[in-house]
């Protein structure tokens, strides 16, 4: 998906810092490899947001 | 030929759109729009209509939206809009100003991005932050953002920028080298008043018709330079306050300009004696008179923000802005009287006049 990755990835190259990703029910980094089939979960934090 | 009044209003939970018919009495208000983001700025590129949508999400990095549509349907990018793997993180957007075929975008921490394909990709203005004054810019209150783009409207290979709290800077390269333009504006916050640079802009512009003339809405004061910023005089004798956040220029007259004084830095940043008031001069700063018809004046705690107030292009000119309490007020007199358009919105960051012939 264009522009997805900068979504979700930040300068350093990181996660950006109110998001979650999962991977097989694994918290993951950029560093996680995927297996064919595994599920990628991406979920914003409770962390981020206004109040 | 129909008229549609837009206003764009940016806050701190997504876009709003307000729209009225050419009376400008009564006006509707959008849904929230570009998903609830916060939202810092927009504008419309004059070239294209788009609508342009600057801000960032605490979840989702920055990013400028834009409408082709008026509102109805957004795309968003922040494709190379980063300062790279090794520079400092883009948090949110501060500024989108469209020019001559390109948009440009005002980030935090500050810097400069161009895009030239409609806001699908940025490149990074380089110079900028290559001026020899960068390892000393602080930052204000805010964050050390830059926040004002105003493009000299003939030559195109003259912008000024204003970046708080460091001041304003001037290219006449299209951005390959940038020039401090601070002198004779105060900064009574060092120890030296008249630094090159550490001056607390708070909003500036160049005025219509007179590209090398600029006003400055600064923390210590209002200024005017009638010589593209080389040097600056102080207009701020007539006013309540020297502080204050927005600055807005009459789109047919370099002479007349609105601000709205807030009662100092450090008592809250209201409205003077908690009345609502606008100030306006029509001779450059000479003079200054003191607009409150239709405005609160008993227990008025307002606050407006940096970008929070515009004009738009009627013949008698509407003017327009929005509280930190969520209320949007109008004037379709050129600030002799107003009326409140919008309430309950949160906290208004920006807001943009749009007047669409249907």
């Amino acid at each position: 998906v264009p522009g997805l990755r900068n979504r979700i990835v930040d300068a350093g190259p990181v996660l950006r810092e109110h998001l979650n990703v999962f991977v097989a029910g694994q918290r993951a980094d950029l560093s996680t490899t995927v297996r064919a089939g595994e599920t990628v979960h991406i979920i914003p934090a409770v962390s981020g947001g206004a109040a | 030929m129909a008229t549609k009044n837009l206003l764009l209003v940016g806050t701190r939970k997504g876009a709003f759109i307000l729209e009225s018919d050419a009376d400008r009495r009564d006006w509707t208000v959008s849904e929230p729009l570009c998903e609830g983001w916060p939202i810092h700025d927009m504008s419309v590129d004059p070239r294209t209509g788009a609508i342009l949508a600057a801000g960032g999400s605490t979840w989702y990095g920055p990013a400028i939206w834009r409408s082709t549509d008026l509102g109805k349907t957004w795309s968003h990018s922040s494709e190379g809009l980063t300062y790279g793997d090794d520079g400092p993180r883009i948090p949110t957007i501060w500024n989108v100003t469209a020019s001559n075929g390109s948009i440009y975008a005002g980030v935090e921490p500050a810097g400069l991005f161009r895009s030239d394909d409609d806001g699908a990709s940025w490149t990074h203005v380089k110079g900028l932050r290559e001026h020899p004054s960068t390892p000393g810019w602080q930052p204000g209150n805010g964050g050390l953002i830059l926040h004002t783009i105003s493009p000299h409207a003939t030559d195109t290979n003259r912008m000024w920028v204003g970046i708080s709290a460091v001041g304003v800077f001037e290219t006449r390269d299209g951005g390959e080298t940038w020039t401090t333009r601070n002198k004779g504006v105060r900064a009574d916050f060092h120890p030296d008043i008249y630094p090159e640079f550490g001056q607390c802009v708070h909003k500036m512009y160049s005025a219509a018709g007179e590209p090398e003339t600029l006003y400055q809405q600064n923390h210590c004061g209002v200024y005017r330079s009638d010589n593209g910023g080389e040097s600056w005089d102080e207009i701020t004798p007539g006013l309540p306050s020297q502080f204050g956040f927005p600055a807005v220029g009459h789109p047919r007259d370099a002479d007349t300009m609105w601000i709205i004084p807030m009662n100092g830095d450090d008592r809250g940043r209201f409205m003077p004696d908690h009345e609502g008031q606008v100030w306006k001069t029509t001779d450059r700063g000479a003079s200054w008179s003191r607009k409150s018809n239709g405005l609160p004046q008993e227990d008025a705690y307002m606050t407006v923000l940096r970008e929070a107030m515009a004009v738009d292009r009627n013949d008698s000119v509407g003017v327009y802005f929005g509280t930190s309490g969520g209320e949007v007020w109008a004037s379709t007199d050129e600030g002799e009287t107003w009326h409140e358009i919008a309430a309950h919105l949160p906290t208004v960051w920006s807001v943009e006049a749009h007047v669409v012939e249907a």
